[in-house]
């Protein structure tokens, strides 16, 4: 199963949210879709290596951001939904 | 029939790259329009009914054309005819100058769009109206019984859409109107979804009041009209006052700090009505586009909304996952089918339509939150909408069912 993370610091919209139940659904045999808000983390939170990687050299300013298995597949803005689910299926 | 691909050349923001499916919100405007409005600004501009110079006749004259226009447009006199800003506004002013009385009460629908809700929400906490309302269910199709069993003796008025902005559905006005003048109940249609696309005769209908925006039916945006029936218009003080309305010549005291309204005469109708300029150059361009929809002719728009509209039902009714909103009989709609794929979010469809396809469609509640609030079996929180008009084509639609099926396909699968 690929391992996607949605990856945002958004304090106040809908962001990726809007994208998750159906990814999650469309992609359940899959994918295991989860997102990381940034801006709405509570004090305990698993950050992945690469996401972490990523923002220690490159900052936020890449956000939003969708990582599968690892690896950043789109940046800077949120790809709408048949987007995301190509993004999943062909990295 | 028309020839639709001519039509689509008098329409300055069509092209065959991008697919226009939004004229409930509000149509194209064809350059016959644009000129209209241009000529007023570049030739005889000046105010309306104030001046005797030659622009000021000149523009008054366009100006009252464009009343008759309008007015023979739906089977009215002149002095009915009142131009607003669009029929959210006609809706305001038939809320605001009726003698509502604490009790009264004003009976809806559940299909309304928000601007046939909200001026009633208003007289609600400022009089102390209570509204009434009629739910025709997930289809939106009116049963005339049903809906008497909501008229009592404090019923005032009775206020509904002609056709649905979320399903397309039509209202039985003329059952509706005949049930209220046995009662003697007033009746106001918002025909901002039907003018466009069929005859409208209000002497037909027999409604005491009716709203419609020029801008859904190619005109200008900023013009609308309320038909307010004659015996009323002179029985009724107007909500807006002002320039234009008062016989000022005619009042009684000679002193400013003296006068009442009750020591002045009102103009003639329909001026009573007409406080302060109208929007002249949009009153013009309406009559422009009245003239282009007169030149098609509404039996042949009908025909050709109607076409597209089996063509659309049939596709969609063809792909996995679509769930058509109403009734799936293409006849008991006016142009509008509303949808969703399964349960993908209607915004991301929309969003879908737009960034792959060049397809301009609505997605949301389209401000139309009492249908998808009152159906119990509606659990959406809105639904996509694809509106027809006479500069759509066959073609587009079966751009737009490839879209779809795509959408299906890749978003849920099999």
């Amino acid at each position: 199963m690929k391992k996607v993370f949605l990856v945002e610091n958004n304090c106040c919209g809908s962001g990726f949210n809007v994208l998750l139940a159906p990814l999650q659904k469309r992609l359940m045999n899959e994918a295991k879709v989860e997102v990381i808000n940034l801006a709405r983390t509570g004090d305990q939170v698993i950050i992945p290596k690469e996401i972490r990687e990523k923002i220690a050299s490159n900052g936020i300013s890449f956000l939003p951001a969708i990582f599968v298995d690892g690896n950043l597949v789109s940046e800077k803005r949120i790809p709408n939904l048949m987007e995301a689910i190509e993004l999943v299926q062909h990295n | 029939m028309f020839d639709v691909n001519k039509i689509r050349n008098d329409f300055p923001t069509i092209s065959a790259n991008n697919i226009y499916f939004d004229s409930v919100a509000s149509s194209l405007t064809p350059m016959s329009v644009v000129n209209s409005m241009n000529e007023y600004y570049t030739k005889y501009r000046a105010n309306v009914n104030r001046g005797f110079y030659d622009f000021s006749m000149k523009a008054s004259e366009k100006f009252e054309e464009s009343v008759a226009s309008i007015a023979n447009l739906i089977n009215s006199k002149i002095t009915e005819i009142v131009i607003t800003s669009n029929a959210t506004h006609s809706i305001n002013e038939v809320a605001l100058s009726l003698d509502f009385e604490p009790g009264d009460e004003v009976v809806l629908s559940t299909l309304e769009h928000s601007s046939n809700m909200v001026p009633w929400a208003r007289l609600e906490k400022k009089i102390g109206i209570g509204t009434r309302w009629y739910n025709p269910g997930e289809l939106g199709l009116f049963n005339i019984d049903e809906f008497e069993k909501l008229l009592t003796k404090k019923t005032k008025l009775v206020s509904l859409t002609y056709v649905s902005n979320a399903v397309g559905t039509l209202v039985p006005v003329k059952q509706v109107s005949e049930l209220c003048k046995s009662r003697g109940i007033l009746f106001l249609v918002d025909a901002a979804q039907a003018v466009p696309h069929m005859k409208i005769d209000v002497q037909d209908i027999g409604c005491d009041f009716l709203a419609f925006s020029g801008h859904k039916m190619l005109g200008p945006t900023g013009v609308g009209v309320l038909y307010v029936k004659e015996e009323l218009a002179e029985s009724l003080m107007p909500a807006f006052l002002g320039g234009g309305t008062i016989n000022t010549s005619g009042c009684s005291c000679s002193l400013t700090d003296e006068c009442n309204i009750d020591q002045c005469n009102f103009n003639d109708l329909p001026h009573k009505w007409q406080a302060g300029t109208p929007p002249i150059a949009e009153a013009i361009g309406l009559k422009a586009a009245i003239d282009y929809l007169n030149a098609i002719g509404f039996d042949d728009i009908g025909i050709h909304g109607e076409a597209l509209m089996k063509h659309m039902m049939n596709g969609l009714n063809s792909i996995p996952h679509v769930d058509i909103f109403g009734p799936n009989e293409p006849e008991l709609r006016k142009s509008i089918v509303s949808f969703n794929i399964g349960d993908l979010p209607p915004t991301e469809v929309g969003r879908i339509l737009d960034e792959k396809y060049n397809i301009a469609a609505r997605a949301g509640d389209h401000c139309a939150v009492g249908y998808f609030k009152s159906s119990r079996t509606i659990e959406a929180p809105g639904n996509v909408r694809v509106s027809l008009y006479i500069y759509n084509t066959e073609e587009e639609v079966n751009r737009f069912l490839n879209a779809i099926e795509d959408i299906s396909r890749v978003c849920i699968g099999r």
